[in-house]
């Protein structure tokens, strides 16, 4: 979860159309939760408000393991430890894919880890 | 997205892309796709996926037909989701291996410029086959290249 790969995530609105885009940051928050960035009001954070289940895959850019994360969306955070952490982090990423003054973080978005499965290509 | 937009995009190579769909209970599901090919002069589109992942993104497009494809091209971040639905999926046939090798050679080229000759090794060692072609009708094109104007419909 360290920013070089951009993950991918999965989400459906309540009428049952799925979104796919690729997502900034995953940051790891304890053994069940994790936060994804929340930058731009999009479809994403729309769906995961209407319905909380999605899909999140992320890669270890040393390994090239990646795993799917199935997560449920449970808070939003804007002013804690947490958003000042993922907000420098974020900060670092912009600045390594030269989007420094594009990125901005509005908040930090917890979501509680379902299951994880690791994706093989061996 | 005019129609040569749209060839030049699929076409370039270098895209890292996930299909999203889901089942019943609107529960998502990802599946990593390798490389993709438009069909019916640009009314439809393939991603090929490898079979060992497939089952349950198959099991959803049977169910309920609604598929949301993303596109990034390593390089320059320019980034498209197509939504549209499922219409069928065949194994992977010599015409569409191009396509495939296109797709990853670029990709390959683009990790090793960046992040070393040795992550470059490591995805040459993915073993993606045997593959299948997913096809689904576009019926929308979103723009999703990061920054304030990420999802904005383009067709």
């Amino acid at each position: 979860m360290q920013g070089v790969f951009p993950s991918v995530i999965v989400t459906c609105n309540k009428a049952g159309e799925p979104n796919a885009t690729t997502i900034s940051q995953v940051f790891y928050v304890d053994e069940t939760h994790v936060a994804l960035s929340f930058q731009f009001f999009n479809k994403t954070i729309r769906n995961v408000r209407e319905n909380p289940k999605a899909v999140v895959q992320i890669m270890c850019p040393q390994t090239l393991r990646a795993w799917a994360l199935e997560v449920e969306f449970d808070h939003s955070e804007t002013d804690s430890e947490l958003f000042e952490q993922m907000d420098m982090q974020l900060e670092a990423i912009a600045s390594m894919s030269g989007m420094s003054g594009i990125f901005k973080l509005q908040a930090a978005d917890v979501y509680r880890v379902k299951s994880v499965q690791v994706i093989t290509y061996n | 997205m005019t129609q040569l937009e749209l060839t030049e995009f699929t076409n370039a190579g270098g895209l890292a892309i996930a299909l999203g769909t889901r089942n019943s209970e609107l529960q998502p599901a990802f599946v990593r796709g390798f490389g993709i090919s438009l069909r019916n002069d640009g009314k439809a589109l393939s991603v090929f996926i490898s079979k060992t992942q497939a089952a349950q993104t198959l099991a959803n497009l049977k169910e309920n037909g609604r598929a949301a494809l993303v596109a990034a091209h390593v390089g320059t971040l320019t980034t498209r989701q197509f939504k549209g639905a499922y219409v069928s999926h065949t194994d992977v046939g010599e015409s569409d291996l191009p396509s495939v090798e296109k797709n990853l050679t670029e990709f390959i080229a683009i990790c090793a410029k960046y992040f070393g000759e040795q992550m470059a090794a490591q995805f040459r060692a993915f073993n993606i086959f045997p593959l299948i072609a997913v096809t689904f009708s576009i019926e929308d094109i979103f723009d999703q290249t990061p920054g304030p104007g990420a999802g904005k419909k383009i067709n």
